[in-house]
C-alpha cells in the first residue's frame, strides 16, 4: 500500500518562516506553558526542581564538580543512618554556575533566564526535527506534529527544568536525522518498484 | 567529523546525568532506518551503521564513567568507598524491581481483590506473587498517563500514552496486512515511517527494561515514551491525517472535473 501522496514544496522564505513560527510556538509552550497543559501535573513535577534539585545557591555548593548533592533529600541506610544523596551529574551545574552572577540574589534572578535558555534549546531541537518532517512529509503533516508536540504533557514538564536539560534527550538523534536530510534529494532516484526484497 | 560530534553530544548528555541513556543513544537508529529504507540501503548496511554509532555512544558513556572515577580518585581521594557505593547504586537502580520503599501497587491490587470478596486470609500468599508483578503494574500505570492534552472550552481532553502505543500497533498491523509486502530495500516514505516508528516504539522500552528500578519514579519517568516513540507516532498520525485529507481533496477535484 502506497501511503505517500504528492505535496507542494515551500519556497526557502516560506520554509524559514515556518521554522520561526515553530520555534516561537514551541518556546511559548515549553517555557511558559501557554496552552495551559495539565497545570496540576506540571505543578507537582516542578515541585521537584524548585524544592530539592535546584535551590538557588546549590549552583555554588561545595563538593566534586561532577556530582550534585540533593541537599534536603537523604538516603536511609540499612543501619538506620542517613547519608547525602549524591547524583553522578553536574555538567549543567558547571555551566549554570559559569553563567549566573555569584550571589544568592543574582542566582535567583538568573534562574528564570536559564530556564528560558534550557527550554529554548529543547524548542530548537524539536524545530530541527520538524524541519525534517516538513521536508519529508509536507507542511500540513509538520504543522499537525507541531501542535501535538506543543500539547505534550511531559515535554512541557521537562523542558524548562534545569536539572534534566531535556534538550540532551533528543539532540543526538534529531541532529543526526537533520544532517541525513541534507543528502535526501537523491532518494527518489534510487527507489524503484522492482527493488530486491530483503529478509523481512 | 560527524561521528566525533555525535560522540561529544552523547558525552555531554552523560555528564548531565545517566538517565534514559539507553533510549537516547539507541534513538539514533530511527533516522538511520528511515533514510536507509528510503535510499535503498541494505538492511545489513543499516544495521552496521546503527551498530557503529551504538559503539560510539558506548565510548561516550565509558568516558563519562571514567571521568567520574577520576573524580573519585583524584578529587575526593576516596576510591574504595565511593567506587563500591557507586557500583552498589548502579546495581540497585538497574536490577532491582523498584518499589522498595512503597507497596502501593500491591495495596491497589489487594484492595481490588477485597472488593471482589476475596478474603484477606489469602493476602500473604497473593503478595508473594504481586512483588514480581510490580514492573508490569507500573507499566500499565505509565500507559494510562497523559501524552497530549488539548484544552477544550468545557474540559481538557487528555490522550493517554497507551492510546498512541495501541493505536500505532493496530495501524501497523493493518498496514502490514493490506500491503502484503516484504520490507524492501527501497520503500516509499510512508512505509519507511512505519518501520522506523516501530523501531522507535521498541527503543522507548529499552530504559523500562534496562533500568527497571529507576522506573519506580512514576511521577516523571513517562518521558521515556517520548524518547523517541511519541514524536514519531505524532508524525505517523499527522501523515495519516494529511494523506487522507489530500485524497479527499483530490477525489473532489476529479469529481468536479468529470461533472
Amino acid at each position: 500500500m502506497e501511503l505517500a501522496t504528492p505535496r507542494t514544496k515551500l519556497s526557502r522564505t516560506q520554509f524559514w518562516a515556518f521554522l520561526a513560527v515553530t520555534f516561537a510556538l514551541l518556546l511559548g509552550s515549553l517555557r511558559w506553558n501557554i496552552f495551559r497543559i495539565d497545570p496540576a501535573q506540571v505543578t507537582e513535577n516542578i515541585l521537584l526542581a524548585d524544592c530539592y534539585v535546584v535551590p538557588a545557591m546549590e549552583f555554588y555548593a561545595e563538593g566534586p564538580a561532577l556530582q550534585r548533592d540533593f541537599g534536603e533529600i537523604k538516603l536511609l541506610g540499612g543501619d538506620g543512618k542517613y547519608s547525602p544523596y549524591y547524583m553522578q551529574v553536574g555538567l549543567q551545574r558547571i555551566v549554570f554556575s559559569g553563567l549566573s552572577p555569584r550571589s544568592s540574589q543574582g542566582v535567583d534572578r538568573a534562574i528564570p533566564l536559564m530556564e528560558t535558555l534550557v527550554a529554548g534549546a529543547s524548542a530548537l531541537t524539536f524545530t530541527a526535527f520538524l524541519a525534517v518532517v516538513e521536508m519529508e512529509f509536507g507542511l500540513l503533516c509538520a504543522s499537525l506534529t507541531l501542535l501535538l508536540l506543543a500539547f505534550s504533557n511531559w515535554l512541557v514538564i521537562f523542558a524548562p527544568d534545569l536539572f534534566w536539560v531535556s534538550a540532551t534527550f533528543s539532540c543526538p538523534s534529531s541532529w543526526r536525522g537533520s544532517w541525513a536530510t541534507r543528502r535526501a534529494p537523491g532518494i527518489s532516484a534510487v527507489c524503484s518498484p522492482h527493488a530486491s526484497p530483503l529478509s523481512a | 567529523m560527524l561521528a566525533a560530534c555525535f560522540t561529544l553530544v552523547c558525552l555531554i548528555k552523560c555528564l548531565c546525568g545517566f538517565d534514559y541513556t539507553t533510549n537516547i543513544f539507541a534513538a539514533v537508529a530511527v533516522p538511520f532506518i528511515y533514510y536507509g529504507l528510503r535510499r535503498g540501503v541494505t538492511l545489513r548496511a543499516i544495521a552496521a551503521r546503527v551498530l557503529g554509532y551504538g559503539a560510539l555512544s558506548v565510548v561516550a558513556f565509558l568516558a563519562a564513567i571514567a571521568l567520574q572515577i577520576m573524580q573519585f580518585s583524584f578529587v575526593q581521594r576516596d576510591t574504595n568507598n565511593s567506587l563500591s557505593s557507586f557500583l552498589t547504586e548502579v546495581r540497585r537502580r538497574t536490577l532491582s524491581n523498584g518499589e522498595g520503599i512503597s507497596s502501593r501497587y500491591d495495596d491497589a491490587v489487594l484492595n481490588l481483590l477485597h472488593r471482589l470478596h476475596v478474603s484477606t486470609v489469602h493476602d500473604p500468599g497473593i503478595e508473594r506473587w504481586l512483588v514480581p508483578m510490580r514492573p508490569l503494574l507500573r507499566y500499565f500505570r505509565y500507559l494510562s498517563m497523559g501524552a497530549v492534552t488539548v484544552r477544550l472550552p468545557f474540559r481538557p481532553l487528555q490522550l493517554p500514552i497507551g492510546l498512541f502505543v495501541a493505536g500505532f500497533l493496530v495501524a501497523f498491523f493493518i498496514w502490514r496486512q493490506r500491503s502484503k509486502r516484504k520490507m524492501t530495500a527501497c520503500t516509499d516514505r510512508g512505509a519507511a515511517l512505519m518501520w522506523s516508528s516501530l523501531a522507535a516504539l521498541a527503543i522507548s522500552h529499552f530504559w523500562i527494561v534496562a533500568a527497571n528500578g529507576h522506573m519506580t519514579h512514576t511521577f516523571f519517568n513517562a518521558i521515556v515514551f517520548y524518547i523517541p516513540f511519541l514524536p514519531m507516532a505524532y508524525v505517523a498520525l499527522s501523515f495519516g491525517i494529511a494523506s487522507a485529507l489530500r485524497r479527499v481533496s483530490a477525489s473532489r477535484v476529479l469529481a468536479t472535473r468529470s461533472a
